[in-house]
């Protein structure tokens, strides 16, 4: 059995995301191969990046700038080249936005279903994954090999690092294929500058917080190096870019602190933000869901409350 | 230029989901059905395509027992021109539900397919990129916003992405997932509804569409996630930063 992952990096470095999929790929086998495809110039820092993960054993790396643009069909038909030369039992993703376009689309060209979402690997051939935004879990059996899975980054802890990198291969790319092209990068203005899916600090804001306290909001953050995330109501109003949404239609985030204020924690809400390792609410209403999951609440006005936390941190 | 939009029968997210006490499956007694708010808002664009003048038509399809006509009733009646059922007698994977729409795509040579990025529920997310690799027509996932290039060739879409959105442009035939937020769907009037209520809608069998109907994916089990229990309520600020200093905070 062998395992391959498609790796996700960020401008220079490999993502956390792909150091948690490694994990998750060792509970299937301990032969782990990670795949690169990035632009040329980029490739051997990547390469040499995923080949110090602990656990994996090959590395495959493909440079061709025009795979800096990550198109879905080009990705697929890289992977499907590397299928041509090699056998997997398993393929991984994560289940980021990367992660939710390519596996299916490979998927449909391999004539597979595919498992998406993943948040705990039963055996080789049985995963788990949240519906109903977290309500329930289903377990799914994929039959064929190879077994396309994306996984929750969150919900697996990062594999670490190594002295000894594992080997790299330097293949030759496939032809471009996809006609999509990519015109440009919507720029957001996230406050604090800090990706959400990688801070270990979040705010999240609700409705109860208005255009007036967003400043006061933005200040927390910088005091404690967070990213602010909100609900689907205040991302509607226009307070903050789309890209800042959490939830079960947005972006699912685990950092080691989250702060929801305002937010009462609707259910597709706490889909996003409920594998935070500790959870605080700050609201003026007691009987908000939210107190259900937070680990330490404060009912009060968050105009006093954050300006005092603001002063005494 | 025609429109193919697929609109799938959800549980109404609003109501909660409940396992049935052995495990063995979802309560649907306490719920109610609706179209999935996803496909609506899809729906919604394609009528607004048809509104400005990029397209002469939609066609609404849904994939599922005959209740499913429910959804096509509405499709209807918010102003869809067609409507079709494919009838499946059983719960299908999202490869066969991506072979029935690939095939109907092609019988109504349509140009472009408006989709939900994900049934409200399921939180599949899968049919639309299978569906662009089954038909190897332009993949665009998770749209925000899009128009048609001058040329009328031309998708482009501002879609999301792991950190910022992205601008893509893709020729048609193309298939689009589409995010909640894009457009706010209307409400079917009510004599629309009662008209709609009256249509005849064509009904095929999913097998009589020559489309391999085999599964690659089965459900085993139902299962209740953790439950993360509330904790305590400080009093004050300062009792707050003490807690988290312990805990995270250094």
């Amino acid at each position: 059995m062998t395992v391959l992952i498609l790796a996700e990096y960020t401008e220079k470095h490999i993502k956390n995301v792909t150091a948690s999929v490694v994990t998750a790929a060792l509970q299937i086998s301990d032969d782990v191969h990670v795949l690169i495809l990035s632009d040329e110039k980029n490739a051997p820092s990547f390469a040499g990046q995923a080949a110090k993960l602990k656990g994996v054993s090959q590395v495959f790396a493909v440079g061709a700038d025009y795979l800096k643009a990550k198109l879905t069909e080009d990705a697929s038909a890289q992977i499907q080249m590397v299928l041509a030369q090699n056998t997997y039992t398993h393929i991984l993703m994560s289940s980021s936005y990367s992660g939710k376009r390519v596996m299916p689309y490979l998927a449909g060209k391999l004539g597979q279903d595919c498992a998406s979402d993943c948040v705990v690997i039963d055996d080789k051939n049985l995963f788990v994954r949240p519906i109903y935004a977290s309500s329930l879990y289903v377990v799914e059996k994929l039959f064929d090999e190879p077994k396309l899975v994306s996984v929750r980054a969150s919900a697996f802890a990062p594999c670490g690092s190594r002295e000894t990198p594992a080997p790299i291969t330097y293949l030759t790319a496939a032809p471009a294929v996809s006609r999509t092209r990519h015109i440009g990068s919507e720029i957001t203005a996230e406050t604090s500058g800090i990706d959400l899916t990688c801070a270990n600090i979040v705010i999240g804001i609700g409705r109860g917080v208005t255009r007036a306290e967003l400043p006061l909001i933005e200040k927390l953050a910088v005091k404690l190096h967070a990213a602010i995330g909100a609900t689907r109501a205040v991302v509607e109003e226009g307070l903050i870019s789309s890209s800042a949404m959490l939830g079960q239609t947005g972006k699912i985030i685990a950092p080691d602190l989250y702060i929801a204020i305002g937010i009462s924690g609707a259910i597709q809400h706490l889909a996003g933000v409920k594998d935070s390792k500790v959870i605080v609410a700050i609201n003026e209403d007691i009987k908000a869901p939210i107190f259900q999951v937070a680990d330490y609440g404060i009912v009060g006005d968050l105009k006093t409350l954050v300006p005092e936390m603001i002063e005494a941190l | 230029m025609k429109i193919l939009v697929p609109v799938k029968q959800v549980i109404d997210p609003s109501f909660p989901v409940r396992l049935k006490d052995d495990c063995s499956g979802l309560d649907f007694d306490m719920v109610r059905l609706v179209m999935n708010p996803y496909d609506e808002v899809a729906l919604e664009e394609a009528l607004q395509w048809r509104e400005n003048g990029r397209a002469e038509s939609i066609v609404a399809v849904s994939c599922g027992s005959e209740s499913s006509l429910d959804v096509l009733r509405n499709a209807l009646a918010m102003g869809a021109d067609r409507a079709l059922l494919i009838e499946t007698r059983y719960a299908i994977s999202p490869l066969v539900l991506a072979r029935l729409l690939k095939a109907v795509a092609l019988i109504e040579r349509c140009d472009v397919i408006f989709i939900g990025r994900q049934g409200m529920g399921n939180d599949g997310n899968q049919v639309a990129p299978m569906l662009a690799a089954l038909l190897d027509w332009s993949s665009i996932s998770f749209a925000e916003a899009m128009t048609l290039s001058e040329d009328g060739q031309n998708i482009i879409a501002q879609v999301r992405n792991d950190g910022d959105g992205d601008m893509l442009t893709a020729p048609l035939p193309a298939v689009v997932s589409i995010e909640l937020g894009m457009k706010v769907p209307r409400y079917a009037t009510m004599q629309n509804l009662i008209k709609a209520k009256k249509a005849v809608i064509p009904k095929k069998q999913a097998d009589a569409l020559g489309v391999d109907l085999e599964m690659k994916v089965a459900v085993v089990q139902f299962r209740r996630p953790p439950e993360r229990s509330g904790g305590e309520i400080v009093a004050d600020v300062s009792a707050l930063l003490e807690k988290l200093r312990h805990n995270v905070l250094e």
